[in-house]
């Protein structure tokens, strides 16, 4: 499916939610609009690092960063392809999946690496953290 | 490092005997060669030749070899520990903090510290026979002529791998990191040296600059800090000619993440300036996210000092760069300029 009719679709849940939402607070529909503008309007950018997310949906902290790279990454044509990671001392990214993430996240517990099993040495907290990349196929 | 190092027990050994131990176990060889020439000891190439050499040109009394004292062999031996390659993390200071700062360091020069480490400086301490707890302990306060160096051991114990779950595989090893305060610069330097695993140098990095503002500040007072941000000087060296050559940098766009590295450490007049990267595709501009320089000594001396600053993707895109390495600076004058140059640049 082409990034067009992905965003299209987006577009689409978005109005729905929009419309769910409507006496609501709806600050998260704003900045999901905001991504997904930025998105149509620079289509070759495939790469969202966190503080990207930050500028592209106009976001204010790195919690509403995730929210949107969440609402991007679940569900049938996603548009985002998230990596959730420990950016380790070395410069190496350590690859730990989503639900390790979020339990480290809330808890402050080391995430354990997917490559090993183990749960990462020498833990700093601001070393967590995620990019994502563009699902363009 | 490994527990071998050590003094032997048995015999006490001279204070001469004990330097050089200190400076074998640095593994430092030719930085040493580079330090030594400026007190003309002849650093051979193996330790045990060095020694013999040391030994005569202590003994010597050709004038050719004055400055060949005991004295100077430890400002040697310090001289090495302190700056053969380290992680500097930066904090600047107000001036009359600075001052009292170097005030208080002033009047620990020279005393005597009561831990095992301080007692076995610069030499490693055999863990066969003592079993200290992981941290960070005061070895030495020394006045290195244009700044007071605090230098601290630190104790890491880690178990190999595959032996996270037993106590038999713990392994205790020993890393001495700096804190040093120039005489002529208001600023506190935390030099975290390149031995110990990468995966401790921050942790070690806050440990020491807590350990150090618990001695100055043994009334309470802790001197408020501003921790200098590299982060400017990648773009600003990368796009300066005059500050040294490029051996090694990364090039990444912003928009795709695709990165270049430029790249020739075996040629000694390659430089990363001479070559372009274009994007093909979309024609994305590419910047430099991380770079080592290298600057050649001055004078007689053939070689290079390294200067790097290697953030991690994640903090460069944060648009922070805590830390600057700096690798065999050539005199402490050199190691000085290096870190004024970079933060006049951040």
């Amino acid at each position: 499916m082409s990034i067009e009719s992905r965003i299209k679709e987006y577009s689409a849940r978005l109005d729905r939610l929009a419309e769910r939402l409507k006496d609501e607070d709806s600050s998260n529909v704003n900045i999901y609009r905001n991504f997904l503008t930025f998105v149509s309007d620079n289509p070759d950018h495939t790469y969202y690092p966190i503080t990207k997310l930050l500028t592209a949906a106009k976001c204010k902290d790195a919690n509403q960063a995730l929210d949107v790279a969440n609402y991007f990454s679940v569900g049938r044509n996603a548009l985002l392809n998230v990596t959730f990671c420990y950016f380790d001392f070395d410069g190496t990214d350590i690859r730990i999946d989503r639900e390790c993430f979020i339990d480290s996240l809330n808890n402050n517990t080391p995430p354990v690496e997917d490559e090993t099993g183990y749960p990462i040495d020498n833990f700093e907290p601001s070393r967590l953290g995620f990019y994502c990349n563009l699902i363009s196929e | 490092m490994s527990s071998a190092a050590t003094v032997p027990s048995t015999a006490t050994p001279t204070k001469q005997q004990v330097l050089l131990k200190g400076l074998e176990s640095t593994g430092e060889q030719s930085f040493a060669r580079v330090v030594g020439a400026n007190y003309g000891f002849r650093i051979s190439n193996r330790w045990e030749k060095t020694a013999v050499n040391i030994d005569e040109d202590i003994k010597s009394t050709n004038s050719k070899y004055q400055n060949c004292t005991v004295d100077n062999l430890e400002n040697l031996v310090d001289r090495v520990i302190i700056s053969a390659n380290h992680h500097y993390t930066i904090y600047k200071v107000s001036q009359k903090d600075a001052i009292q700062i170097r005030q208080e360091l002033s009047a620990l020069v020279g005393q005597p510290v009561n831990n095992i480490f301080a007692q076995t400086y610069p030499a490693l301490v055999d863990f066969n026979s003592v079993n200290p707890a992981a941290g960070e302990y005061l070895c030495k306060v020394a006045d290195m002529g244009d700044g007071i160096a605090c230098i601290f051991a630190s104790i890491v114990k880690e178990s190999l791998p595959g032996y996270r779950t037993m106590t038999a595989g713990v392994i205790t090893s020993q890393y001495f990191h700096t804190v040093f305060v120039p005489y002529a610069a208001d600023r506190i330097e935390v030099r975290i040296t390149d031995n110990a695993p990468t995966r401790y140098h921050e942790k070690h990095a806050t440990a020491i600059k807590i350990e150090f503002q618990n001695i100055i500040g043994q009334k309470g007072v802790h001197y408020p800090t501003t921790q200098v941000n590299f982060f400017k000087c990648i773009e600003s060296y990368f796009n300066d000619p005059t500050s040294g050559r490029i051996a090694h940098a990364i090039l990444t766009t912003g928009q795709d993440s695709k990165d270049a590295e430029l790249k020739s450490l075996r040629s000694k007049d390659y430089c990363a300036r001479t070559q372009q990267v274009v994007d093909k595709k979309n024609n994305f501009n590419y910047v430099c996210r991380a770079i080592l320089l290298r600057k050649p000594y001055t004078g007689i001396s053939t070689g290079e000092m390294d200067i790097s600053f290697f953030p991690h993707k994640n903090t460069w895109e944060a648009n922070f760069c805590w830390c600057v390495q700096v690798k065999k600076p050539q005199t402490s004058a050199a190691l000085n300029l290096i870190i004024t140059d970079a933060i006049a640049r951040s």
